[in-house]
């Protein structure tokens, strides 16, 4: 579950001076698959909505504790695919996945019939395919059955469940799985060793300790629980790879050495290095910058009357020179968030040289590390992927780049429109984009957000073209850069984009809100206020130069709730 | 698709089978002892040209001549079963809890008729008029059937389905999925001992399964944790049940409505245009499928907006959204597109042929002496009335099929107290070099779409927990939270 569609993260206040916003914009040009609109600062509406229907605050300070989670959430689509991959090793395709049968990906609730019929239509595919490929069979089935292959089934199901349901099946349960192998000859059509162990591993397959990640353990330590070993392994390995955990990890947690914030840092430290951790961290951010399908990043077209160079196949190549850039970052570099603010490091290739003012002759297809010119290029948000994807048709678009910037990588808070904002737009009088944008935002009810926050980080960006291009000139008029732009309550005077992200890279801002992003990443649901805790934490840590994106990540493993769990509120919906 | 299928009564084999969706009959067969009634809802966004959707008359017969020259000329053939209530609004709209965003709402409060979470995620805070019926009339599942083609947004923008209070229920966009949930339940010749064996491993497993939660709701569970433990159980108890398939849930009428392996792999293939066309009639024949197998009667299909038209002869460079707003984009004002209202234009007549294509399917299919669609209720819903004002007034809504009656047919009902007109698309845009604001129009309508709603409900014969017929929906009738509903009941005009 993407927990970013669940929730936004919020600011301790509302911004000085932003009163409203244009929230169609949002309309369906926001498409990546999170809420970027503004989130009112005011509890919700006082006639709320009796019943069910009222959310729970969002917070705003920290509240030393442990928050409350569900005991059984279920795995979600990518993690299934994952744990599945882990166990059979069957070296499915995009095709073949069992994703492509199971329900979309649950937002809360129950398990419902459509749901249920994906789990149950999985598991059979999923038997049906081990049992027919001798590889994935004998990594299941590790002994060869003998006598009435009672002590072989007792084997696989030990075995084979330990794995399934990340910890050692309890007596009871291998009891009840035992049964279906004494009943074999009434559960299959002929009793055979083979078919009894296909409906046993359907079985596995759909039991909700398989299908959630059960936290079962009820020893308590004040007033919350201690997880178990095992369960600590689990949340490190769908924390971080996404996935079930490795021998390793099981080995870790029957030592006991998962009880301690050390042996957990120990195995964190140890993951990071594994692909599937490079995969997990791709995925962040690619939610960081809304790359995920479908979004402005995956489809657009541009005015060839306007921008003669632009060809459709810049679009994946830019799509993957971000997303090597966030990798290169994080893990090669080992760097930290300056670095993704303003590294002068990029990725090229033949079709997107030229958008650099590199010449395309001297690269190929595949992607090339350069160093840009870091007084232009600082940083992810100066390369073309971001700039083109936050253009339109045929003109750069400071708004959209402006919102994203003020929402997404500050967090800022833009309180909810007046009634009608909407029919208030101004005509968008004047010859550039500049003079145009803040012409139709003019009116008292816009220009609080728009005239202090959206509009002039915008206009910071427009250095760059619709295509990502440098650009001086629009028409006959030299474009002005330089602009006012509130970084919280703080008014910056800034000459361009490298400037204002300078500004941006040393703000609390972006600290917070890159690290609050993390945690409802890693944690997997929306922000609480014991939360804000740890991204407190995370904000002073990134003020240190040498704080790397790698710690900041296992230090997510570190807080005490990440070793206990408390009780749901009976408040949560 | 002209060819006939007949449906061989409602009388189907017995079949235990512990793991196919159940069809627990009995429960909401007509009272007549006919077949079952169905809701069917098409749902487009972007709003389209009001101008020109309309019959020609708001009030009165609907015929050839009332649809000449409209966006609903496609259904001609089919007039004399058409319902187009006007004068209807969506409620909440406009400023609610301090949050407005049209798109949002008309997402999230279209089926809800609940205000949106002004925080967070903005979900609606109600649970949506197809998982309300499908609770009260589906044969077994309590889910209704919720489709869409393509992408679709995974946030407000792309839900329309609430299976609770903040509880979105996204979407099912793989037609195979849809398809292996009906294949299961193809009757497959009488009780085998092959199927003995398979009834007892069935329950087996589902012992297995009760067994893990019941072992869970032994520990000290939160009560949000406990409820999902029952639900899965009282699933678990409804998959037991035996189930009855219909005799016309089979392969041949699969392959005669265009649904085989071979159709649902080109209709799965990559890419938007794909989606739209062979995807989309791939979900409009296996909406007719479901029907035949009586395996759901709420269906819900959704066309995403965030599209650039280029199929059918269709060769746009905007997206949609971005011609709704006239400019291309979704800025609310600027130059005008060259030629938007054209494009517009095209893709409703493109959505008015899909309707007409689910509409003709669903007529072709007998069933005793009527056809399916004249025991169904098929709406076009729009998620917007005028794509450029982004409005929810006088709504651009039709209904095909009377659902076994219930309903008038081959007219238009104008349920304001006053000539409403059609809203006005065309006021800017008009020639080259025009500018676009927003359309500040006035639109006349504001009949609660609620009320449309419990006309629907009781046409389906959905009772209430007292055995009563429905008399409200939703949270609210007006936009104001605090009143709740304050104009209760169906809409008789709209009654046979």
């Amino acid at each position: 579950m993407n927990t970013w569609a669940k929730a936004v993260v919020t600011a301790a206040a509302l911004l000085t001076g932003c009163t409203g916003t244009i929230s169609d914009p949002g309309g369906n040009a926001h498409p990546s698959g999170t809420a970027s609109g503004g989130v009112p600062g005011g509890p919700p509406g006082s006639g709320g909505v009796s019943g069910s229907g009222a959310a729970p605050a969002t917070p705003s300070a920290c509240s030393p504790g442990i928050p409350g989670t569900t005991r059984m959430p279920l795995l979600t689509n990518s993690q299934y695919d994952n744990t599945v991959q882990e166990l059979f090793g069957l070296g499915l395709t995009a095709e073949t996945l069992p994703s492509s049968m199971l329900a979309p990906d649950d937002t809360g609730g129950s398990v419902d019939q459509r749901t249920w019929t994906g789990f149950l239509g999985a598991a059979d595919m999923l038997v049906g395919k081990v049992m027919g490929d001798a590889a994935a069979k004998a990594r299941v089935l590790t002994c060869t059955p003998s006598g009435d292959g009672s002590a072989c089934a007792m084997q696989f199901i030990t075995n084979f469940g330990a794995k399934a349901f990340r910890r050692p099946l309890s007596a009871d349960e291998t009891k009840r799985f035992m049964a279906l192998f004494t009943n074999g000859k009434q559960i299959t059509a002929t009793g055979d060793f083979n078919e009894v162990a296909a409906v046993i591993l359907k079985a596995f397959l759909v039991s909700p300790n398989f299908l959630t990640r059960a936290e079962l353990s009820e020893t308590p330590e004040g007033s919350a629980f201690a997880l178990s070993g095992y369960e600590v392994a689990s949340r490190l390995s769908y924390t971080l790879w996404g996935s079930m955990p490795d021998s390793a990890l099981f080995a870790a947690a029957a030592a006991g050495k998962l009880t301690t914030p050390g042996g957990i840092l120990e195995q964190a430290q140890r993951m990071l290095g594994d692909k599937k951790a490079r995969t997990k961290v791709a995925s962040f951010h690619d939610q960081y910058a809304h790359i995920t399908a479908p979004s402005r990043w995956t489809t657009y077209d541009r005015d060839k009357k306007v921008f003669p160079s632009f060809v459709p196949a810049m679009i994946p190549a830019l799509q993957a020179e971000t997303q090597r850039f966030f990798d290169y970052i994080t893990f090669e570099k080992k760097g930290g968030l300056r670095d993704l603010l303003l590294s002068p490091v990029a990725f090229v290739n033949a079709t997107t040289a030229p958008l650099y003012g590199l010449d395309a002759s001297k690269y190929g297809a595949d992607l090339a590390q350069v160093n840009l010119d870091a007084a232009t290029r600082p940083g992810i948000f100066t390369r073309a992927g971001f700039l083109a994807a936050y253009s339109e048709f045929d003109r750069s678009a400071p708004i959209l780049r402006g919102a994203f910037i003020q929402k997404e990588v500050l967090c800022a808070q833009i309180g909810a429109p007046p009634a009608d904002a909407l029919s208030m737009a101004a005509p968008a009088t004047g010859t550039t984009n500049r003079e145009r944008d803040d012409a139709k935002t003019s009116p008292a009810a816009c220009a609080g957000c728009h005239h202090n926050f959206i509009n002039p980080t915008g206009f910071a960006f427009e250095g760059f073209d619709g295509i990502g291009k440098v650009q001086t000139m629009e028409g006959s008029a030299t474009i002005d850069t330089s602009a006012q732009v509130g970084i919280g309550a703080t008014k910056v005077d800034v000459k361009g984009a490298a400037d204002l992200l300078g500004k941006i890279a040393d703000s609390k801002e972006a600290k917070a809100c890159y690290a609050k992003k993390w945690v409802e990443f890693a944690y997997d649901r929306s922000l609480t206020s014991q939360d804000l805790c740890t991204v407190d934490t995370l904000v002073g840590k990134l003020a240190q130069n040498d704080y790397r994106l790698v710690d900041l990540i296992t230090d997510l493993t570190q807080t005490q709730s990440f070793r206990y769990r408390a009780q749901e509120t009976e408040l949560t919906p | 698709m002209k060819r006939r299928i007949f449906l061989r009564g409602v009388a189907g084999a017995a079949l235990a089978a512990p793991f196919l969706s159940s069809l627990d009959r009995g429960k909401a067969r007509a009272a007549d002892g006919g077949s079952p009634k169905r809701l069917v809802i098409f749902y487009t966004q972007n709003g389209c040209i009001v101008n020109r959707w309309f019959p020609k008359n708001e009030n009165g017969v609907v015929d050839a001549a009332a649809l000449a020259g409209t966006t609903l000329e496609p259904l001609t053939k089919w007039a004399s079963k058409l319902l187009v209530p006007r004068g209807l609004a969506m409620f909440p709209k406009g400023t609610i809890n301090g949050y407005f965003d049209p798109h949002d709402q008309g997402m999230g409060s279209k089926l809800t008729a609940a205000p949106i979470d002004p925080a967070n995620s903005h979900w609606s805070t109600g649970k949506s008029l197809d998982h309300v019926l499908a609770g009260m009339i589906n044969p077994g599942t309590k889910t209704p059937l919720v489709l869409s083609v393509g992408n679709v947004f995974s946030n407000v923008k792309g839900i329309l389905s609430y299976k609770d209070a903040l509880t979105p229920f996204p979407p099912e966009t793989k037609v195979k999925n849809v398809y292996s949930t009906l294949t299961g339940l193809f009757a497959g010749g009488g009780t085998t001992s092959a199927a003995d064996y398979k009834v007892t491993q069935g329950n087996s497993i589902i012992d297995l399964v009760k067994g893990d939660l019941d072992s869970f709701k032994r520990l000290n569970m939160s009560n949000s944790d406990k409820k999902k433990i029952d639900d899965w159980l009282s699933l678990l108890r409804q998959t037991e049940q035996n189930v009855v398939v219909s005799a016309s849930c089979n392969m041949a009428n699969a392959t005669a409505l265009g649904i085989t392996d071979a159709s649902i792999k080109s209709a799965a293939g990559t890419g938007v245009a794909t989606a739209f066309t062979l995807g989309g009639d791939m979900m409009i024949n296996l909406m007719a499928l479901t029907m035949m197998c009586d395996a759901n009667r709420v269906l819900l299909l959704q066309w995403p907006g965030f599209v650039t038209f280029n199929w059918d002869g269709i060769a746009h460079s905007y997206d949609h959204h971005g011609l709704s707003h006239r400019v291309g984009s979704a800025a609310v004002s600027g130059p005008c597109v060259d030629g938007v209202i054209g494009m517009i234009t095209e893709i409703d007549n493109w959505y008015a042929g899909r309707y007409a294509k689910l509409v003709g399917l669903i007529d072709s299919i007998k069933e005793g002496d009527r056809t399916m669609l004249d025991n169904s209720a098929v709406m076009w819903l729009p998620e917007l009335g005028d794509g450029n004002a982004h409005n929810n007034t006088n709504l651009p809504i039709v209904i095909a099929g009377s659902a076994g009656g219930y309903l008038k047919q081959g007219v238009s009902v104008n349920l304001e107290t006053k000539a409403i007109g059609t809203g006005d698309s065309l006021g800017t845009c008009q020639a080259p070099g025009d500018q676009a604001g927003f359309n500040r129009q006035a639109s006349g309508g504001n009949v609660p779409l609620n009320k449309l709603y419990v006309t629907l409900m009781n046409a389906m014969g959905a009772k209430d927990a007292a055995g009563q017929p429905i008399t409200s929906f939703g949270l609210m009738d007006t936009s104001d939270v605090a009143k709740g509903i304050t104009n209760p009941g169906e809409l008789t005009a709209l009654k046979a």
